[in-house]
């Protein structure tokens, strides 16, 4: 055995352990990285020791499955964001609603009802009449801001998508270039998974890693991001309907899970089947008030009633009178031309308040249904939430940086570089010994 | 639940903001009960008694219709009563007269005397059933006519009943009409004194059949003063009514609306001890690490 091979084991040692050192100092580092996997030095041993691979330590069928439910998640919780600001515009129980308006209103009726002859009763009825409408009005504006505040988040989205793409294939070159087990290459690999995560919160979608290592995505069959190659999407919107589309062919994309599905079922169905079921209110109030005042019903003046509401949508209901003598109340005819001071119309006007399918109970209904879906929403999104989080503490078992660890490593680590080096300070003194105290006898 | 063998300290941090923050949710929302005082701030809190609070300040608003229509009825008939009972009171004079006008005593310038004063008696009469309330005439039914009797003492208004609602399903009716008060026709007060008036001045062997006809306008008088007395007897009853339900009303809603007190109370301190030991424990596991023991 050569001198030198003691030198050389020790010199490896103290390399190795250099390393090693480094590694738990890249650890440290990145402890609150987002994305980040930690990383072991695997050492061998030779003549002295090598590293053999700087290992990732990470689980990509865990990760691959995190990535489709936090998708789910994030389409559940946009979902029942998007229910929650829909709550919003139907304030009740409060004296805001559209409630308190309705009872203003047919309590109006009943003031008139009680005295066909006071016109201050008979122009606060239509100022209670105009309140029903304003309200009804701002509920449609509000329900189409939502919409309209959805696409707009919606083209953020796919904006951000195409970058994510971009950066991806990127990556996917980037990776194959380096070499594999390093920490550049490491590197490499954290965050094209972490902006995979972000890809796949977006658009869902299903990740593929291949034996080279290149990661391709596919969104409904078509490949969104390929081995060097990326798709890029846009919105579109077409006959009242808005979809993601590719920009090379503009063939739909299929979009089934991440924010992005969120976005456009909120788009696309839920507000507007809200708004439907709030129509149908508007409805049954132009309907039914109006056929009170039509039939048989008679104005201050004596002459037949005209209709006292117009528009049977939220967004086109107003009031057609501007006179509270024009409110039918009197289901008289006037006699020898004077109209009769008759309330039975308005009181039967009055009691539009406890029909069945009236507006109260219809509109009721949609309060309470909107509630229950809220819940149910909010339901189904806390319980994939605690899927994905339980998902995501499994990974970070696995991947995620412990200091306590990293500092256990470290004092292994630095002990062992002591100890080259004390080795390397033995073979010296013995080497010192051999080649100045050696043949020195009787000098 | 997986069993977690490892824990990074991230995700140890971040378990603890979790259990910190979701403590911190739920004292919030407890807060929010307690400050506004209402338990119910959105539907979705709890959708049925969303629908119920609806239902009940619905209800309420109907309520204090039916009190107005109630009170208004009341001072109606309470008005219509004065004046049944002046013209009862009246009818009542002009058959003293009447008896005065038979006694064979009566000389003709008594007969005209007393005569004139069936006439003066005649104006108040058309005074009394021309009264108004609020503006509306209180005897021409729902007419909107501006006298319920002109000065030959013809009938203008209608015989639609004035009602008010005092419940859904049924009205109360708050007017006598004319008609109802002094008759009909031929037979009607103002016709019946005309001929007292005329009999007493040229005809007094017309007198005794003057007596009938008055005998028929005064009990026609009369059923409407009992008619009166009984819908005041009945409003007043439901006026009683209403003032009750309101009560059990306002008790529904406030059940239903808002806060327990004492239980979310009970239940808020309960939240801030976890929340307090929460952060004990939070401090007490994310203090130590391995460098605080290495030298």
């Amino acid at each position: 055995m050569s001198t030198w091979a003691g030198i050389s084991t020790a010199l490896s040692s103290l390399r190795t352990q250099r390393v090693a050192i480094d590694v738990a100092g890249q650890n440290i580092a990145n402890v609150n990285t987002p994305g980040y996997v930690r990383q072991r030095v695997d050492m061998t041993a030779g003549i002295g020791v090598d590293v053999s691979a700087i290992q990732r330590l990470h689980n990509g069928v865990l990760g691959d499955r995190a990535r489709s439910e936090n998708a789910q998640l994030q389409d559940l919780s946009a979902a029942s964001t998007v229910l929650g600001e829909i709550e919003e515009v139907f304030p009740e129980p409060t004296p805001f609603g559209l409630q308190a308006k309705l009872d203003a209103l047919w309590g109006g009726f009943s003031d008139v009802a009680r005295d066909p002859g006071n016109s201050a009763a008979r122009v606060q009825v239509l100022a209670q009449a105009n309140g029903v409408t304003d309200w009804l009005n701002n509920a449609a504006t509000e329900l189409g801001d939502l919409k309209t505040n959805k696409s707009a988040a919606l083209t953020d989205l796919v904006t951000n998508v195409n970058a994510y793409s971009k950066e991806l294939s990127e990556l996917n070159v980037a990776v194959s270039q380096s070499v594999a087990n390093t920490q550049a290459a490491n590197a490499l690999l954290d965050r094209r998974g972490y902006v995979a995560d972000q890809l796949a919160a977006a658009v869902g979608g299903s990740f593929l890693t291949n034996d080279a290592n290149q990661l391709s995505v596919t969104l409904g069959g078509g490949t969104i991001v390929g081995p060097s190659t990326y798709a890029t999407l846009q919105v579109a919107s077409s006959g009242g309907t808005t979809s993601l589309q590719w920009v090379s062919d503009s063939s739909t994309a299929t979009v089934s899970s991440g924010t992005a599905n969120g976005y456009l079922t909120a788009i696309n169905t839920t507000v507007d089947s809200w708004t439907t079921t709030l129509n149908a209110v508007a409805s049954a109030i132009t309907t039914q008030v109006n056929a009170v005042q039509t039939t048989d019903a008679y104005d201050r003046d004596g002459n037949a009633g005209n209709n006292l509401f117009t528009g049977t949508t939220a967004a086109t209901i107003s009031v057609a009178l501007t006179d509270g003598d024009d409110i039918a109340a009197s289901a008289v005819a006037p006699a020898g031309g004077t109209a009769s001071l008759d309330g039975t119309k308005a009181d039967a006007m009055a009691a539009i308040a406890i029909a069945a399918n009236g507006p109260d109970e219809l509109y009721q209904d949609l309060v309470v249904s909107l509630g229950f879906a809220v819940q149910a929403a909010e339901q189904s999104a806390a319980t994939q939430g605690s899927l994905a989080s339980s998902l995501s503490s499994q990974i970070d078992a696995e991947s995620g940086v412990s200091i306590d660890e990293e500092m256990a490593n470290l004092l292994a680590y630095q002990r062992a570089y002591e100890a080259a080096a004390r080795v390397l300070t033995a073979i010296d003194a013995a080497l010192e010994t051999l080649i100045n105290r050696t043949g020195v006898v009787g000098r | 639940m997986v069993l977690i063998d490892r824990m990074s300290t991230p995700s140890q941090h971040l378990q603890s903001m979790d259990m910190l923050s979701a403590a911190q949710e739920r004292m919030n929302r407890l807060q929010d009960q307690v400050s506004s005082g209402k338990a119910l701030s959105r539907a979705s809190d709890d959708p049925s008694a969303t629908q119920s609070a609806m239902k009940l300040r619905a209800e309420h608003t109907r309520l204090t219709q039916v009190k107005l229509n109630v009170d208004n009825g009341l001072l109606r008939l309470n008005a219509t009563m004065d004046q049944v009972d002046s013209i009862n009171n009246q009818l009542l004079r002009v058959q003293d007269l009447l008896v005065q006008g038979q006694q064979p005593s009566a000389t003709a310038n008594v007969r005209s005397a007393l005569a004139a004063e069936v006439n003066v008696l005649k104006e108040t009469l058309l005074f009394a059933i021309n009264s108004d309330f609020a503006g509306r005439q209180l005897f021409s039914g729902s007419s909107g006519a501006a006298t319920a009797y002109d000065n030959a003492g013809t009938y203008l208004g209608d015989t639609t009943a004035v009602s008010t609602r005092v419940d859904p399903d049924s009205i109360v009716r708050t007017d006598v009409n004319g008609p109802e008060v002094l008759g009909t026709g031929a037979a009607n007060a103002f016709a019946v004194l005309t001929s007292i008036a005329t009999n007493l001045v040229g005809n007094p062997s017309g007198l005794a059949a003057n007596q009938t006809s008055l005998d028929a306008v005064i009990n026609t008088a009369r059923g409407a003063q009992a008619t009166v007395g009984t819908r005041i007897t009945q409003l007043t009853e439901l006026r009683d009514l209403a003032a009750a339900k309101e009560v059990d009303l306002a008790e529904a809603l406030s059940a239903v609306e808002d806060t327990d007190l004492t239980k979310t109370i009970m239940e808020l301190t309960l939240q801030q001890t976890g929340y307090e030991a929460a952060l004990h424990a939070t401090a007490s596991v994310m203090q130590p690490s391995l460098m605080d023991f290495l030298r």
